[in-house]
């Protein structure tokens, strides 16, 4: 059965996985989370097997951020087999800035590439002691410093661990097994 | 087989075939909402054609099975379907009925959709606010309960939703769910860190006695009393940008657009100068508290804003005794930990009067020898600047290596009286995350190299008066409580009969557990730790998940008896024990 993988986005640290390493929510019903750090302005890449579909829309679930809106921002990748056109799993990139050249929102292919950029890491802007978002509607805060919240639906998790540094296009994140539809 | 089971299947067998016929359509663009379908036992998310159906993922913690009903979720409340309009909530429609459980009045709110979750007592005691679950996506809102007549209310009826409240807490255990995202740091860490902000903030900065302390528009520092007539210029020996009482007659200044920082006396009117404190870099969090004799003001700067980095700026100690200098420590190799939240606390606070200070959230701290420590919470030596490690608190337990990266630290819990200190040290599990408890210490912040320790232990909850704390054996299952100040042998006493899965309180005179056998019996203690009787609202309920206490009564969030199969419904009651049954041995 072939299987479709996807990578780190970027290179960074791992701060938390579920919430094995501290309290942590979903986005938007969005599984196997992890969280990774690295600073701000860092470009948020799909790295993926190919060829494959994508159809990549955005989303604004999560966090409490009303403006600025990219900790709220989500890109929502849903992965299709390339020959039969099959769904194969999703996944969630969750506190995206916009980044110049980014994929727009719609279906493209990936014919000779692994890598499509879909946004970059926010700074921390409108901080106070305890919060970084651009509105807070109460003293909890969902965005303590630049990360980048990922989760999926429909495939398995590799095995990662708190604190684990991860690389670029290369640290395995989540495979989907494809099956015939 | 019974209803439920049936309807189940048919919902699960219905799913697939959707989904197979799906995964046979051509191409199309996804929906717009992927909010999994309501009021169904298994969320299926809606997206384009597939050849298998995409599902939620597995629960991360195992589950205390709740009433086999349906929750009704508002799947998506900022952009509510014609069905989710329908199921959100209106307080305004609440009434309080009075009932009885065992011969003891109560009274109760029966039929909500959204399970309410008592969070504090507010407007003097003539409001409780609860907190509305809307959906399995944590989104909640806030409600006020009117305790005196029935203006219920919304708190913030413009907004979708208001925060986030998980879901374990009304369908997982949660005294049990003492680690990351239980109850104890959704519940209980949040409200002692909320009392330790308002005893910070009760001494007012801004007056010496009835006298006000203001700085005018041309830079002078002066006291006012209005109603007395009395006006007084300190005398402050350079325009000054702002003023703040430290403790006393004693003033702290900054000069106007400089970073010259001054302290008078506004008995003898005397100044010092102290010196510069530069701007806050930008990549930096700055946490500035006070010592609780208000002694000293603290100003620690600590990495973060823009990743994992140690500090840019040096953190400083400004004591509140004439002729005491200005103290600048190294930049602290502390960086916040970036992640989501809700972060429970981010707070400086001092523990005890034992001139050391807690930087109470996630935080990492760098070696340049060797992997970060990673631990919830720190501890500072006021005196020198210098993080604090187990040993210097006189802890035993190694840090763990983490399999993959950095090395896992302590949790430090505070009490709300900003007494006690306990520090929790876990078992790693091979995800790098934390597996249960190795050892729970207490230190108490007003005898110096006081320590217990006591293995197996996590911390649940303190008890918001200052009576004690509740501890979880876990290798034995077992609640416990022990007293404080602990007697010269003290050990904590165990719960026997509580249950370790359900929800805790505190009111004056003891705590209420529930019951390890009946889901809908309440337990009361007292802080001896006796168990005094038992209450069962089986007749009202079918299950409890959350209770709050505050003075002598308590309130009370549950599952009504629905048929398996059919939509929850809630119910929130407020009950006050008998007296006598409570009363402080």
């Amino acid at each position: 059965m072939p299987v479709v993988n996807v990578y780190s986005p970027f290179s960074g640290t791992i701060t938390n996985i579920d919430s094995l390493c501290a309290p942590h929510k979903a986005c938007n019903g969005e599984g196997y989370l992890i969280d990774i750090a690295a600073p701000p302005g860092t470009n948020v890449y799909l790295y993926t097997t190919y060829p494959i579909k994508v159809y990549i829309s955005t989303l604004y679930q999560c966090c409490y951020s009303i403006s600025p809106d990219y900790y709220r921002r989500i890109r929502r990748v849903d992965l299709y087999d390339y020959s039969t056109n099959c769904y194969v799993g999703s996944v969630f990139y969750g506190h995206l800035d916009q980044a110049a050249g980014q994929q727009p929102d719609g279906w493209t292919t990936l014919l000779t590439s692994n890598r499509l950029l879909l946004g970059k890491i926010p700074g921390c802007t409108k901080c106070t002691s305890t919060c970084c978002c651009g509105a807070i509607k109460d003293p909890e805060c969902c965005f303590s410093g630049p990360h980048v919240h990922i989760g999926m639906i429909n495939g398995q998790r590799a095995p990662l661990a708190c604190w684990q540094t991860v690389s670029e296009g290369t640290t395995l994140l989540y495979s989907f097994q494809v099956y015939p539809c | 087989m019974q209803a439920g089971t049936v309807l189940r299947w048919i919902i699960i067998w219905g799913v697939l075939a959707v989904g197979v016929w799906g995964a046979c359509q051509p191409l199309r663009p996804p929906a717009p909402s992927p909010a999994p379908t309501p009021a169904t036992p298994l969320s299926v998310p809606t997206r384009p054609s597939g050849g298998t159906t995409p599902t939620r993922a597995p629960a991360r913690t195992p589950s205390l099975t709740p009433p086999a009903c349906v929750f009704q979720e508002v799947s998506d409340p900022e952009n509510p379907t014609p069905a989710d309009r329908a199921l959100l909530p209106d307080p305004s429609r609440w009434r309080w009925e009075p009932a009885s459980v065992g011969g003891q009045p109560l009274r109760r709110i029966r039929g909500l959709i959204q399970p309410p979750l008592p969070w504090r007592v507010s407007s003097g005691g003539a409001a409780l606010e609860v907190r509305l679950l809307l959906n399995r996506n944590a989104r909640a809102v806030q409600v006020a309960v009117d305790l005196r007549r029935e203006a219920h209310r919304r708190l913030h009826p413009e907004e979708a939703w208001d925060v986030f409240l998980s879901p374990e807490l009304i369908f997982q255990p949660h005294v049990r769910g003492a680690a990351w995202g239980g109850a104890a740091w959704e519940l209980w860490l949040p409200r002692a860190a909320a009392q330790l902000r308002a005893r910070q903030e009760a001494f007012p900065s801004d007056r010496i006695g009835s006298q006000q302390l203001r700085v005018t528009p041309d830079g002078r520092v002066r006291l006012e009393d209005p109603a007395r007539g009395v006006s007084r210029d300190l005398g402050a020996p350079a325009p000054m940008g702002e003023a703040l009482v430290m403790t006393g007659t004693i003033v702290l200044a900054r000069e106007r657009n400089r970073s010259m920082w001054w302290r008078g006396d506004a008995a003898t009117g005397q100044w010092e100068r102290l010196g510069e404190i530069p701007e806050d870099h930008p990549g930096d969090w700055v946490f500035r508290s006070w010592a609780w004799d208000r002694s000293e003001w603290m100003w620690l700067a600590i990495g973060g804003v823009n990743g994992l980095e140690p500090a840019h700026s040096p953190s400083w100690r400004i004591p509140a005794h004439p002729g005491a200098p200005l103290q600048a420590f190294p930049p602290l190799p502390i960086s916040r930990i970036p992640g989501d939240g809700p972060e429970s606390v981010c707070d400086l606070f001092p523990v005890g009067t034992s001139g050391r200070w807690l930087l109470w959230c996630r935080v990492a701290i760098l070696r340049p020898e060797g992997k970060p420590v990673v631990q919830f919470g720190v501890t500072i030596d006021g005196a020198t600047g210098r993080v604090e490690g187990p040993e210097d608190l006189g802890l035993k337990d190694p840090l763990v290596d983490l399999p993959k990266g950095g090395v896992m630290g302590p949790s430090f819990y505070l009490s709300p009286d900003g007494r006690w200190l306990a520090v929790e040290f876990a078992e790693v599990g091979p995800e790098g995350g934390w597996r249960g408890a190795r050892s729970l210490y207490l230190l108490d912040g007003a005898q110096p190299g006081w320590v217990r320790r006591w293995p197996g232990r996590t911390w649940v909850a303190w008890d918001p008066a200052g009576g004690g704390v509740a501890l979880w054996d876990v290798g034995k299952d077992q609640l416990e409580w022990l007293r404080l100040p602990p007697g010269p042998n003290g050990e904590p006493v165990p719960l026997a009969e509580a249950a370790t899965a359900g929800p805790l309180a505190f009111l004056e005179g003891g705590l209420v557990t529930l019951s390890r056998t009946n889901p809908a019996a309440l337990q009361l203690w007292d802080k001896a730790g006796r168990l005094l009787g038992e209450w069962d609202f089986s007749p009202e309920v079918e299950r409890i998940y959350s209770l709050l206490g505050e003075g002598g009564r308590i309130w009370i969030g549950a599952f009504e008896r629905t048929p398996p199969g059919e939509p929850c419904r809630f119910a929130l009651l407020e009950w006050q024990p008998p007296r006598s049954s409570h009363a402080a041995p």
